[in-house]
């Protein structure tokens, strides 16, 4: 069974997807360091901006 | 490990175990109850599987024994030896000491095991919020997670810090721009309308007329310094040939009063004066050699020359005065040179450059001789100051150009910036939204799940008291710290432990570690319940019981010990409710034999084993199957409800028991036994139990004539009567009891009593009137 940071941060990560501010291919690149507690100010950033892109092309 | 299940568990010489111990599992079996007096060996089993699992036994921590490994090894035997291994249907397990180590075969291969003893029981309650906390957290501490809410957080406040400061930048450039645009008046109501026409405006002929002004002004200023260069100079060289002159007639006026050839003589006499004066008084002269007045000779050179000085000064000052002409004279060859000099730069820049009509020209070309320099320079000075004034209008709007077009792009870079950040910003929020959100709602829901589940254990134990009534909460003051509330006389949120008695929070403490072990994996994890069932008071022991035997279902394996002895009585007489366990009893514990186990039998097998002998004993067949039937009777009173007469200590006879079960009741009596046919489908097969009843009641008195006193009476009495008896009432309890599923006590299905899994379907559901 996952450990709970994992399930909620899978939780979470859906939620985003869902809600178009997450783009799949992002929220694949910081699933990891999202439940591990290392993702960044800088990373946070990257990811939504780039999901922007993303949904707005 | 879902469908895994325990073949055998081995200790060697691991605590109690003197000589090797094997609990074998029984198939389909997922909860072993091992029954022992105390010192047995219980501790010892539930020692070995965390052993096994985590490499600690954590019967013997908190006993101020410091380091415990040295412990865990049979008294007497090597620390090298102990062993324990636990087989399963995946897979087998193995941990072994090696003095202070422990080692895994395989590598780190370890079972889950969550283990409850007696001493930790109240952790779980009677503790410190931060403490309960650490027992819970495994559960709901998303550290990381927050970690990471934490830094979305952060990357929120800098976006709008930044969005801030784009905003101020925006505002800047539209501040310039107005200012700009004010300055000049510009054109329409929109100053960045306005700097967007200015900017969009050709500059590139004004660059090139600035530029060449510029250099044509630079050679006019140049050519200025030569402004009067002329005219001095000229006057320079003119009074420099007067005085030239002059010092020429001087010459002659000083030559006239002396002799003729006064020039030679005195050239001459400054030779001897210079040679006289080297070489001091000499014997002859060094002119003529003669020696004739040569004595004062040299004081004779120096009288004559005194009389010559006002010619040598007339000489000097010639000299000077045409030295300074032939200077004067270059002077003016220089200035003349460096006239055409510049004057070719002028016409230069000025043929260099087609200038507008805006910029006035010299009415003439500039001379080619500098003699008419300064006529032409003063006729031309108002062109000259004109130029001046162009230069700095038209840098000027080179310069406001130039400005506007810095400020507009800047306005242009920071345009879009708020509103990127703005929408980034948005949806930096929409997300820290939705990750806090969904964080609290993990937590709380989590903790709600374990609440609801610890609330719903305890309401199996204690009824009324648990459902809704048990709360767990983040204490959100404080990092983690958890708070237990319950429900004690109608007052909500109360800490159970300042109201509940021991025994409450004992069963509490084994419902919040239920609930959490099944949070985790249960169908991965072997529990571990070491003898805390006798903590709990009576009259709710039962229900414990029941509770432990239904929630191991949800376990790979429940072990639970326990020194209570109706447990065992329970299982004995098939009255587990959810289902016959494993029972293991343990014998006395020896250094001699360490610990022994025998499987603990039914009392309805016992009978079966008395009959099934070859010469069986009629007293003890009879006996047993007394018993035996005084309680398939006093099951069916009670389950019926049936009158029975009151006697104290409510000691009923077979005969109160028979009277009981009435004629009404014995007619619909039947039961339905779950078995296959030969084609190996299951099948319900009806018996009637009315007529085998009376039977019974017909040849009672073999039990007490045979089985329970001495009786002359059993004298007369045949063994195939005794037989007869003890064979009917093993009928009959193998009819109304399942040896694996125990008796029919569930009403769940509306119409008949059943057992667990429903192998037996007692009819009637209730007794006919």
């Amino acid at each position: 069974m996952k450990e709970p940071n994992e399930r909620l941060a899978e939780k979470i990560i859906r939620r985003l997807v869902e809600r178009e501010l997450l783009t799949e291919t992002e929220s694949q690149k910081i699933r990891h360091s999202f439940s591990a507690g290392r993702l960044d100010q800088d990373s946070w950033k990257v990811a939504l901006e780039n999901s922007m892109e993303g949904h707005i092309s | 490990m879902s469908g895994t299940f325990l073949r055998s568990l081995s200790l060697a010489e691991f605590r109690g175990c003197v000589t090797p111990f094997d609990l074998p599992f029984q198939d389909g079996k997922k909860l072993t109850l091992v029954y022992g007096e105390n010192g047995a060996g219980k501790t010892t089993i539930c020692d070995a599987l965390e052993f096994l699992a985590r490499g600690e036994v954590g019967s013997l921590t908190a006993r101020g024994l410091g380091s415990t490994t040295r412990y865990w090894r049979s008294l007497g035997k090597k620390a090298t030896n102990a062993s324990v291994e636990l087989k399963t249907s995946r897979g087998d397990y193995r941990a072994s000491l090696n003095k202070s180590e422990v080692t895994w075969t395989p590598a780190n291969r370890k079972p889950r095991v969550e283990i409850l003893r007696r001493a930790q029981i109240l952790r779980l309650v009677a503790t410190e919020a931060a403490d309960r906390y650490r027992e819970i957290s495994h559960f709901i501490d998303v550290a990381g997670v927050e970690a990471s809410e934490d830094s979305l957080k952060k990357a929120l406040d800098t976006a709008k810090r930044d969005r801030d400061d784009q905003v101020k930048r925006l505002q800047g450039s539209k501040d310039t721009l107005q200012k700009l645009f004010d300055e000049v008046q510009g054109a329409g109501s929109d100053p960045v309308a306005w700097a967007r026409s200015e900017a969009a405006k050709d500059f590139s002929t004004l660059d090139l007329d600035l530029m060449a002004l510029e250099s044509l002004e630079r050679a006019a200023i140049v050519l200025e310094s030569l402004s009067g260069a002329w005219q001095r100079c000229t006057t320079h060289c003119t009074n420099a040939r007067e005085a030239e002159i002059k010092a020429s007639a001087d010459v002659q006026r000083v030559q006239t009063n002396l002799i003729a050839g006064a020039n030679d003589l005195l050239t001459l006499l400054t030779a001897a004066s210079q040679v006289l004066q080297s070489e001091g008084e000499v014997g002859t002269c060094p002119l003529c050699d003669s020696s004739e007045r040569v004595l004062g000779l040299a004081e004779r050179v120096a009288l004559k020359l005194a009389t010559l000085s006002e010619l040598k000064k007339a000489n000097g000052a010639h000299e000077i005065a045409v030295q300074a002409h032939r200077l004067a004279m270059d002077q003016v060859e220089r200035v003349r040179a460096e006239y055409a000099k510049r004057r070719d730069a002028f016409r230069v820049a000025y043929a260099a450059h087609e200038f507008n009509e805006l910029v006035p020209m010299p009415s003439e070309d500039i001379p080619d001789e500098l003699e008419r320099f300064d006529d032409w320079f003063e006729s031309s000075r108002g062109a000259f100051v004109e130029w001046k004034n162009l230069s700095v209008s038209w840098s000027t709007r080179k310069v406001a150009s130039d400005q506007i077009k810095l400020t507009l792009a800047a306005y242009d870079e920071n345009a879009d910036g708020p509103n990127a950040a703005e929408a980034l910003i948005s949806r930096m929020e929409a997300a820290f939204a939705i990750v806090r959100e969904e964080r609290q709602k993990f937590t709380n829901q989590t903790l709600s799940d374990i609440a609801e589940e610890v609330g719903r254990l305890y309401e199996a134990v204690h009824p009324g008291e648990g459902l809704d009534k048990i709360g767990l909460q983040l204490d959100p003051k404080k990092r983690a710290s958890l708070d237990l509330r319950a429900e004690f006389l109608g007052e909500q949120g109360v800490p159970p432990q300042a109201y509940f008695s021991e025994s409450h929070l004992d069963t509490l403490g084994l419902c919040v570690f239920l609930a959490l072990a099944k949070k985790r994996d249960p169908l991965e994890t072997v529990l571990v319940i070491d003898d805390v069932v006798g903590s709990v008071d009576e009259p709710h022991v039962e229900r414990v019981i029941e509770m432990i035997c239904e929630e191991s279902s949800h376990f790979l394996h429940c072990l639970v010990t326990t020194h209570y002895r109706p447990w065992r009585e329970k299982y004995r007489w098939g009255w587990l409710k959810n289902g016959q366990c494993q029972f293991v009893e343990l014998g006395k514990w020896t250094s001699a034999s360490g610990l022994t186990h025998s499987h603990s039998t039914s009392e309805v097998v016992r009978l079966e084993r008395i009959l099934s002998e070859e010469n069986p004993d009629l007293q003890a067949a009879c006996a047993k199957a007394g018993v035996v039937l005084e309680a398939v009777l006093d099951f069916l009173t009670q389950l019926y409800q049936c009158r029975v007469p009151r006697k104290p200590g409510n000691l009923l006879t077979l005969g109160d028991l028979f009277l009981s079960v009435g004629k009404k009741l014995r007619g619909g009596l039947r039961v339905e036994v779950l078995s296959r046919n030969h084609a190996g489908e299951l099948i319900y097969q009806p018996h009637g139990i009315g007529p085998l009843v009376d039977a019974l009641e017909r040849i009672a008195q073999a039990r007490n004539v045979l089985g329970a006193h001495f009786n002359r009476l059993s004298f007369e009495l045949l063994d195939a009567d005794a037989i007869d008896f003890s064979l009917k009432v093993l009928q009959l309890a193998n009819l109304v009891v399942d040896h694996e599923a125990g008796w029919p006590r569930s009403d769940k299905s509306g119409s008949y009593w059943s057992t667990a899994g429903d192998t037996r379907r007692l009819y009637p559901l209730r007794e006919p009137r």
